[in-house]
């Protein structure tokens, strides 16, 4: 039985025992794959829990639910790590009211680029199989094969399913929550070794870090977007930028006089339009880079193929180094909501840090 | 351009309780510093937007500072502290990209502390003199030495 | 109007100044320095880096200002007070300033015609005394220069009100007063003055950089009284020194330590964890020792010494003038009170006893409702309506330059109109004109600081129907003519102001309404003692407490009451009672729930539902006596010597004592102790119920259970100066006072209720939010409700609405600082006189 015939048996069996009301999980488009929120039975069959391409991150769509009032009813929902870390960072900022909700994660075969998947379409299956032999695909996406977090952790999640270096499956629990869903759906808890297979992933992150950084200040940072289209879709992609309207597209500050252009072509010695191309892309890390997730949207959604996320995964990861904080992997407070007394001391003073 | 001597422009936001009382008092006292340095008043260094120091940079600033209250003397209690983070992540943001992470200066001057501001202002505007202008304000420009 | 007569300049007669002047009363202030802060009190003397010394002289100027209810005489001395209460004739002499500081713009015109000297001075335009007067009054634009010439004046008041101040002296022979490296704490202080604390500028007398420095306070030495005050500025320099060089050997010598209150044993554990050492010496030995001393056979190479409390002479002449008797040095006052034995003087501050600066500010406040029962019934300033023009879209920017503030700079600005005169503050009418004939809507001010007359042109712009948020102030005077600006700096920065102002949108100003009425929480005798205070002035007064405690034998320090026998204080307790319990409305009950916040709290108690503006909460605590050891404090940092020092006097055993004994006695008297271990004599224990309300009120409680409020002098004082004036509003409407705050004696009780109480009647008003223009706002279409803002707000301004799941603000709580917009993400928070929009513009100005 495939990884995901077994989950769609989980799920149905759970909707039998009463234990859920209602399943978030991806579904077959004729392209690519959606989320699909499902509450009978009968439909389990037409959803595919792993699926190879992540359109959408599943928090995002978990913080539509339950943006405005806690899951009426009890909602299995089937998230890749990286949503399920999204999800509890969401939690934080009180996106998603995690009440009546069930995050069932998964060590992650990673996903392919949906225009790729597009045009030479594959399974998840194929994913699946290079995982359980401890490997990994060369097709996924670049975010996929640098993620930190590739499998379920504690606390972040409900229940785990372990993939990697075995052939069967097997459940964990990752809270109390999930510890006593196990026990009511009689299953046993089991373990996999996947720890080596996580530290390569970290290890090509090192890698990536130091050989992907933006590095040149204007001169990198500008030829890095120069085919940037200023359409914000990294931005509507994030689910990290939960803002209903972004502060860059307020049209009262970043609409200006004519007179302002020529000012500033005058001072520049010539000015790119449109303008505040790069100050988006840097407020935008100023604003959510320290809780970026990795899910690597970003980069996905860029219609020019700039890799986006070399630019928000790295500098965010300065950023979280600063604060020492990881989003969404425990309950830390998000360094933009917290300060401490004694801190940062190398950020004060004359010539900061170089003394 | 032929200019002998690069002279730059420093964008300050002072804190309406201390720096900004300090620069008064600098005043009062007749302490000279560069005329490089403008001043803007805020209410409190928490007030002051990453994006506005950025904004500063990309307007041709060719460094900004913030000026707070000492650790522990905030007159909103905490907002120093505040200020401090957003400082660290302007700053990481800017060296993580390549940027002079020395361009923005958080400092700490109590209102009595006017000729530490003077200090403060002729150190700095010495040290960003000496750095030359900064290349901030050229993003997404055609000027600039570094364009052909 | 009532009318009273304050004498001195201590930060007691600050406050209480101030306090008068609000309350609807004239006061005459009479100071006895040349300038306000001339004479001041221990504070200035023993740091005079400290800025707070300056918020309090901005305190009182401000009410000054704003009421016009206060007269100050300089150079008085005070001959003879005559009459009674409701009609004293009080004569006294004085000698105008050379230059009337209120009057002094600050133009420095005088500096190049007149004998000047001049001190710079923070927030205002810095002193002036001027030797050759007669002939420079007209070189003065205001007229500020007048004739030094001595007078005699005689006045009629209500009550009056003695406060002189204590003189600093120097450093005394035996404790090495006159060797090299031997400084009074003020100078030392000094060497950082301004600078920064820094080591390059820590120096011996040689130039030399010091390995060892020590410190040392001669409080509890023959003749030498101290209050906790002097300990605690030690320490913190000494923590200071230690910041900024880890390896200098910092050496503390002290009789006892004295700290206060919670939290300043802190200081002392802080000092021990960072290697400071602290030697408890009971002599001092200092000789010259090479280039530094030895202290004690310890080498150092400065040594410094805070000059302590030293009762000056002068005081018997103020007595014998004010016709009132002193008693060991200290004006003699009647018990619990701080009336004088002459009906209608009375004294505050350090004439009444060593003082630290919180007691000095309970003093100054604590005394209007004492001393109103002779004064006639306040007058309450009546403020016209403003009609403000409204118009966001149609800017028209008028920037009046003045040119005392533009000196030689050439000012070409791009405004909608520029007017340019001499002193645009003598001239408010044309600026009046100007607006009104010219239908300017915005106008940007190129002149001098806020503090000297900056606030004033606002007011004057509001006169002509300008709101605050279409007004710029660009000081071209302290920022830039008098810095050594170009034409360049100076005209970036106008254009800077006038580009925000084109910007700038109307700002409505908030106004909660509040809930005239107050409620004490608990009985105890600080709750009595507020609602005395409170009973006749407020509509309604509850008080809610299952019973109230009894008076404890923790009297006080002064002879009065220590002595006081057990019947007398039952019978004063118990006349205290009758008289409240027949005038309030008391519930026997406790408190079930409280909800909201300063000005509209609702407390649920005994099955009613009670709504009050004000808290107080005065809940008690329970005294437990056993042995005869005066403990400095029991498993937390709270200290209750204080309590246990007075227990050992009157019952006037043979004590024991670990760190302190006498802290807060007169130390001409201290009790008998030595030096031991012991069951302590007596120990507050605070009250369980302390737990419950905190947690209703989400306030801090100390590892005893005590409330915290207000810890520490400075940052009470601190407080105060976040909006200058309001004192009272930094405190969120609740008022903690009595045991429940810290071991205390009655007499301490009996200031704190009357803080309480005093600040509680300034609060019985719609409230403004203090943010005034800067007040924040939620942008409803754009908050996402994430919480940040709320996290972000120091004052529980900003709360997460349950129902439209976005974040909105309680504006009697914003105090506009600006750090919910600045870290909310979507622009949704908003401080509208610092949004983006406007912002964006001035910098693109602020850079040419």
């Amino acid at each position: 039985m495939s990884e995901n015939d077994m989950l769609k048996k989980f799920m149905k069996d759970a909707f039998e025992k009463g234990l859920i009301e209602a399943v978030m999980a991806p579904a077959a488009t004729k392209d690519s794959y959606t989320y699909a929120l499902i509450t009978k039975k009968e439909d389990v069959d037409k959803l595919t829990p792993i699926a190879p391409v992540m359109q959408w991150n599943g928090a995002d769509m978990l913080r539509r639910i339950t943006r405005l009032k806690k899951s009426e009813r009890k909602l299995l929902a089937i998230l890749r790590p990286c949503e399920s870390r999204t999800y509890k960072e969401l939690v934080k900022f009180n996106q998603i009211n995690p009440e009546n909700i069930i995050v069932l994660s998964y060590d992650c075969p990673g996903t392919i680029h949906a225009r790729t998947f597009k045009y030479e379409p594959t399974t998840a299956e194929e994913l699946l199989g290079e995982i359980k032999k401890g490997g990994k695909s060369n097709k996924i996406r670049e975010a996929c094969k640098v993620c930190e977090y590739p499998t379920p952790i504690p606390n972040v999640g409900d229940i785990g399913l372990g993939l990697v270096n075995t052939d069967e499956p097997v459940f964990f629990a990752l809270s109390e929550k999930g510890r006593k869903f196990l026990a009511d759906m009689g299953i046993q808890e089991g373990t996999r070794d996947a720890d080596a297979w996580v530290e390569e992933h970290r290890k090509r992150r090192e890698e990536w870090y130091e050989k992907e950084r933006i590095r040149g200040g204007r001169k990198g940072l500008e030829d890095f977007l120069s085919s940037c289209l200023n359409c914000h879709n990294c931005k509507n992609m994030c689910p990290i930028c939960f803002c209903k309207e972004c502060f860059f597209e307020d049209r009262t500050v970043f609409d200006y006089e004519s007179s302002k252009f020529f000012n500033w072509a005058d001072d520049k010695d010539g000015i790119r339009l449109p303008t505040d191309k790069a100050l988006f892309h840097i407020g935008r890390l100023i604003h959510m880079g320290t809780s970026c997730i990795g899910c690597g949207l970003c980069q996905q959604a860029c219609p020019m193929d700039i890799p986006l996320y070399r630019l928000f995964g790295i500098v965010g990861n300065e950023l979280q180094k600063v604060f020492n904080y990881k989003p969404g992997v425990n309950d830390d407070i998000p360094p933009v909501m917290d300060f401490r007394e004694d801190e940062l001391h190398e950020f004060e003073g004359l010539f900061g840090g170089e003394e | 351009m032929s200019e002998k001597k690069f002279e730059p422009v420093i964008v300050g936001f002072f804190c309406n309780w201390c720096t900004s009382a300090a620069a008064d008092l600098a005043g009062t006292s007749r302490l000279h510093y560069p005329p490089n340095i403008r001043p803007i008043r805020v209410m409190c260094s928490s007030t002051v937007d990453p994006v506005y120091m950025i904004r500063a940079l990309q307007e041709g600033a060719d460094a900004t500072i913030l000026g707070g209250c000492h650790p522990g003397d905030c007159h909103y209690i905490t907002g120093n502290y505040k200020a401090r983070r957003r400082i660290a992540i302007v700053k990481t943001v800017l060296r993580s990209l390549g940027f002079d992470e020395d361009r923005v200066l958080l400092e700490w001057i109590s209102g009595s502390e006017g000729p530490k501001f003077a200090r403060v202002m002729n150190e700095y505007t010495e040290y960003i003199r000496n750095k030359g202008p900064s290349d901030f304000k050229y993003l997404d420009s055609l000027g600039g030495e570094e364009i052909e | 109007m009532g009318k009273v007569l304050i004498f001195g300049t201590s930060l007691a007669s600050y406050r209480a100044a101030a306090n008068f002047a609000r309350a609807g009363h004239k006061v005459i202030l009479l100071n006895r320095g040349e300038f306000l802060w001339h004479k001041f009190t221990q504070m200035q003397w023993q740091q005079p880096r400290d800025i707070l010394n300056g918020y309090s002289k901005g305190i009182l100027l401000t009410v000054a200002n704003m009421t016009g209810n206060i007269e100050f005489y300089h150079n008085s001395r005070l001959i003879s007070v005559e009459g009674g209460p409701g009609n004293f004739k009080v004569k006294f002499r004085h000698r105008p300033q050379s230059v009337n500081e209120f009057k002094c713009i600050g133009c420095d015109i005088c500096h190049e015609k007149c004998d000047v000297k001049f001190i710079p001075m923070p927030l205002g335009p810095g002193m002036r005394m001027i030797k050759n007067a007669e002939e420079c009054l007209d070189v003065c634009p205001v007229g500020a220069i007048q004739v030094p010439r001595e007078e005699e004046i005689e006045v009629t008041v209500d009550a009056v009100i003695l406060s002189p101040e204590y003189e600093p002296e120097e450093v005394d022979e035996k404790f090495g007063g006159g060797l090299k490296n031997v400084l009074s704490f003020r100078d030392f202080a000094w060497m950082f003055r301004g600078k920064g604390v820094d080591y390059r500028f820590l120096k011996t007398a040689d130039g030399e950089y010091p390995r060892a420095i020590g410190f040392f306070t001669p409080a509890g030495f023959p003749g030498y009284l101290g209050s906790y005050e002097e300990q605690v500025i030690i320490f913190r320099e000494a923590l200071n020194m230690r910041e900024i060089d880890p390896n200098l050997g910092i050496h503390i010598f002290l009789k006892e330590i004295r700290l206060y209150g919670h939290n300043q044993m802190v200081l002392y554990d802080k000092a021990i964890e960072k290697g400071i050492q602290v030697h408890l010496i009971d002599d001092i030995k200092v000789e010259q020792d090479g280039n530094g001393v030895k202290v004690n056979g310890i080498h150092l190479d400065i040594f410094t010494v805070m000059p302590g409390q030293k009762i000056p002479e002068d005081w018997n002449e103020i007595a014998k003038a004010a016709g009132i008797e002193l008693e060991n040095g200290f004006a003699k006052t009647r018990p619990f009170s701080l009336e004088t034995m002459r009906d209608g003087v009375f004294a505050i501050g350090e004439f009444v006893k060593p003082v630290g600066s919180a007691q000095a500010i309970y003093h100054g406040t604590a005394i209007v409702p004492q001393a109103e029962k002779y004064l006639k019934p306040p007058e309450m300033p009546q403020m016209g309506e403003m009609n403000f023009i409204r118009d966001d879209f149609n800017p028209k920017v008028g920037a009046f330059i003045c040119e005392c503030a533009t000196g030689n700079l050439n000012i070409d600005v791009d405004a909608d109109f520029v007017i340019k005169k001499d002193f645009l503050c003598l001239h408010a009418e044309e600026i009046a004109r100007e607006i009104k004939e010219k239908g300017i809507n915005r106008v940007v001010f190129g002149a001098c600081s806020p503090a000297l007359r900056g606030a004033m042109l606002e007011m004057v712009a509001n006169r002509a129907g300008i709101p605050s948020s279409y007004i710029e102030l660009v000081q071209l005077r302290e920022y830039a003519s008098r810095v050594g600006a170009d034409d360049r700096k100076a005209n970036a920065m106008m254009n800077a102001a006038i580009a925000k102002a084109r910007k700038n949108t109307y700002v409505d100003i908030p106004v909660e309404s509040t809930k005239k009425g107050i409620v004490i929480i608990g009985g105890g005798l600080a709750a009595l003692i507020a609602a005395d205070y409170l009973v006749d002035k407020i509509p309604l007064v509850t008080i809610i407490a299952e019973e109230f405690d009894e008076p404890s034998n923790a009297t006080g320090v002064k002879p009065n009451v220590l002595n006081m026998s057990e019947e007398e204080l039952n019978e004063w307790y118990n006349s205290l009672k009758d008289r409240v319990l027949k005038r309030v409305k008391w519930i026997k009950a406790s408190v079930e729930g409280i909800e909201g916040y300063i000005g509209n709290f609702k407390i649920k108690a005994g099955g009613e539902e009670i709504e009050a503006g004000v808290l107080i909460i005065a809940t008690g605590g329970d005294i437990i006596e056993e042995g005869s050891h005066i403990t400095s404090r029991l498993d937390g940092n709270t200290l209750h010597a204080s309590l246990a020092s007075i227990y050992a006097k009157r019952k006037g055993v043979e004590a024991t004592y670990d760190l302190m004994k006498s802290y807060s006695l007169l130390d001409i008297d201290p009790p008998n102790a030595k030096k031991g271990e012991g069951k302590p004599i007596a120990y507050v224990k605070p009250r369980e119920y302390n737990r419950r309300i905190a947690e209703f009120l989400g306030m801090r409680l100390d590892d005893e259970g005590f409330f915290f409020f207000a810890e520490e002098p400075r940052e009470w004082v601190e407080r105060a100066g976040i909006q200058f004036t309001l004192l009272e509003e930094a405190f969120g409407g609740v008022f903690i006072a009595g045991l429940a705050h810290r071991p205390m004696s009655i007499e301490e009780e009996v200031e704190e209720a009357g803080f309480a109480a005093q600040s509680a009647t300034y609060l019985m008003r719609d409230i403004v939010t203090p943010a005034g223009k800067f007040v924040s706002v939620t942008n409803p279409r754009r908050c996402a409700g994430c919480g940040i803002c709320v996290d972000a707000c120091f004052s529980g301004a900003r709360y997460i609405d349950e129902e439209d799941k976005i974040a909105k603000v309680r504006p009697a709580l914003c105090y506009g600082c600006g750090a919910c917009a600045n870290v909310c993400p979507s622009g949704a928070a908003v401080i509208k006189a610092y949004d983006a929009n406007g912002v964006f513009e001035m910098l693109k100005e602020v850079v040419k």
